[in-house]
């Protein structure tokens, strides 16, 4: 697997205030394009505004859904997420979203937390086990 | 569930702990959660 190269565009989904798409925007580097993805409008300002004091002219900052991501199909060479595809309520669709912007031979690149075995119903619903 | 919408060499690049140090540490490790970092290629 590539890291994130020079000139390639990169969809960070879920990217809140921007932290990673920052780091993103950094490696593909002024002639690559680094799009994040937020469904909540705060956060996506926050993170325009982070491009806008860092000078990054190649980010662009969009509200969306991961179920259905606004980012042309086959239109980019990686796409990145952190700890977000979790919340999704659909994970087929979600990873389905990130099948279908990917150009070919793209890569996804993800940290998330995952759950060993089927959790059962009862312990799906307490939500003391889902609070902090 | 990457493989089944069409992801190609899909791996677990590395595991991580989320919940250590925290005050869910107990509940995570009770029901097998875990950090991890995932590559897959793309159609």
């Amino acid at each position: 697997m590539a890291t994130l190269s020079p000139g390639a565009t990169v969809v960070d989904i879920g990217c809140g205030a921007g932290m990673d798409l920052m780091l993103a925007a950094r490696a593909v580097g002024p002639d690559g394009h680094a799009i994040g993805i937020d469904m909540t409008e705060p956060t996506v300002e926050r993170a325009r505004a982070s491009a806008r004091a860092l000078g990054f002219g190649h980010v662009d900052v969009r509200p969306g859904d991961v179920l259905d991501v606004p980012v042309d199909s086959k239109s980019v060479d990686f796409v990145i997420s952190n700890g977000v595809l979790n919340l999704a309520p659909d994970k087929r669709q979600a990873f389905g979203e990130v099948f279908r912007i990917l150009k070919p031979g793209g890569q996804f690149l993800s940290g998330d937390i995952i759950v060993e075995s089927e959790l059962s119903e009862s312990i799906r619903r307490d939500i003391d086990l889902w609070t902090g | 569930m990457l493989e089944s919408v069409g992801f190609t060499s899909v791996r677990i690049a590395e595991y991580f702990d989320p919940f250590g140090g925290t005050s869910k540490e107990r509940v995570a490790r009770k029901y097998g959660v875990r950090g991890v970092n995932v590559q897959a290629l793309g159609p």
